[in-house]
């Protein structure tokens, strides 16, 4: 099996599932490298970085992938199903708990928070993207949860209204909110062309 | 509608069509607010990346090892199962097609020898035989058969109370009897006899009543005219008999 690792690298997602379902587990491991990192981004970003639950939720996912891989339907885009399996979860975790409440604004300790001395500076990379971060998570979640999706995630207008279950018109809309609220926010930064 | 964010691909707000730049008008309106936007679009792709932990990974994989080595062991139960139903369903289908192969074994004589036989029965159906008849046939000697000149004897009254007078009530008949043979021809001869001289004899041998009556024409005194089968006495429950049957079954001696 180990020398089939670097064949699966060249399998699309859909045939990573197919091969899961054969006991293939290569091709487990090339899919969670695959998609790991993002569904893991994707959960701290809408858990507001509550890394423990964050963990569970991506553990439960796989655990799904792992035990029913059945449940896949090989016709369907498996990003499209698997940001919706990420997506629910989510969903069942604020119904669950009022997560917001229980975290202190999510924001982990090595994140760098620009403060009010940052402003006057050049913007660093690591910096806007620690202040996009932090108003990230001062929008509401159904507006963040797409700006997650198109922006960070880079899925399209199409994929996002499967996941979310929402028309592309309203995708549409709720994007254009979140990138007038972010601007807006963001304007402290000087903002230059890279 | 082209999307928003294809609009920021363009390096400055100044490419942007009149049409283009009122559809983001909301978000920015000249070039350093646009180029704000842009810079917020694309560069939110890699915007802090993260990987989840390794233990989750090691732990994925034993639940991954868990999973797919149980399927192995279990998996041989269902086609042992699988092989048992089919094996059974096999073995009943050869048996039926063993039975099914036994029975149409007949040769080709015997088939049609059947078929014919079949044939027959529809096309000449027996006429309506009581069990009852058939019984009692077997139990009464053969003498001669007189069924012809009978069949179309008038209706008899049937109602015989006790098989003690049913002797009795069989000779009343057949002294009517003597007289519709007369009719028919078949022994003109009957005419002559008179009533009184039909009579009922016991027969010990054969355990039968013969209706004898005296025949000119014969040098014995008597002629049996039938033979009945005799009841048993210990059977002292009123019965209803069927007399015409009876009559139909009695036959001349000569």
């Amino acid at each position: 099996m180990r020398g089939l690792k670097s064949g699966f690298t060249h399998f699309s997602d859909e045939e990573l599932m197919l091969a899961i379902r054969q006991g293939e587990k290569s091709a487990f491991n090339e899919l969670y490298q695959r998609y790991s990192g993002k569904l893991y981004g994707y959960i701290l970003k809408l858990l507001w970085y509550n890394e423990v639950r964050a963990q569970d939720l991506l553990q439960d996912l796989f655990t799904k992938i792992i035990t029913q891989p059945h449940l896949f339907d090989t016709n369907r885009n498996f990003k499209t199903w698997v940001y919706t399996i990420a997506s629910n979860l989510c969903k069942n975790e604020f119904k669950r708990n009022e997560v917001r409440k229980n975290t202190s604004n999510g924001l982990d300790n090595h994140y760098h928070v620009s403060g009010a001395e940052d402003v006057e500076q050049t913007v660093t990379d690591w910096e806007f993207k620690a202040a996009l971060e932090e108003e990230l998570m001062k929008l509401d979640d159904k507006h963040r949860e797409v700006f997650i999706l198109k922006h960070i995630d880079g899925l399209s207008i199409k994929e996002i209204s499967e996941i979310v279950g929402i028309n592309e018109g309203t995708v549409k809309s709720r994007l254009f909110y979140a990138i007038k609220k972010l601007a807006t926010e963001l304007k402290m930064f000087e903002l230059v062309e890279r | 509608m082209k999307q928003i964010d294809d609009l920021f691909l363009k390096d400055h707000y100044s490419d942007l069509t009149p049409i283009e730049q009122t559809l983001i008008e909301d978000l920015c309106s000249d070039e350093v607010s646009f180029q704000q936007v842009k810079a917020l679009v694309t560069q939110s792709m890699d915007v802090l990346p993260v990987s989840p932990p390794a233990h989750l990974l090691e732990a994925l994989n034993q639940t991954f090892d868990q999973t797919y080595s149980k399927p192995s062991s279990k998996g041989m139960r269902p086609r042992m199962f699988n092989l048992f139903i089919s094996s059974a369903v096999a073995a009943s289908l050869l048996i039926f097609f063993a039975i099914y192969l036994f029975n149409s074994t007949s040769t080709p004589e015997e088939q049609t020898a059947r078929v014919n036989k079949q044939i027959e029965r529809k096309h000449n159906p027996a006429p309506n035989k009581p069990l009852t008849k058939q019984k009692m046939t077997t139990d009464q000697p053969l003498v001669a058969e007189l069924t012809q000149v009978i069949h179309s004897d008038p209706v008899y009254n049937d109602e015989i109370s006790t098989p003690s007078d049913e002797p009795l009530a069989l000779a009343a008949e057949l002294q009517e009897e003597a007289k519709s043979i007369e009719i028919r021809g078949t022994r003109s001869d009957y005419s002559v006899l008179p009533s009184e001289a039909t009579f009922v004899s016991k027969v010990p041998s054969s355990n039968t009543y013969q209706w004898t009556a005296v025949d000119k024409n014969i040098e014995s005194s008597s002629v049996v005219i039938a033979n009945v089968p005799s009841r048993k006495k210990s059977n002292l429950e009123p019965k209803r008999l069927n007399t015409s049957l009876l009559l139909k079954q009695i036959k001349p001696v000569y």
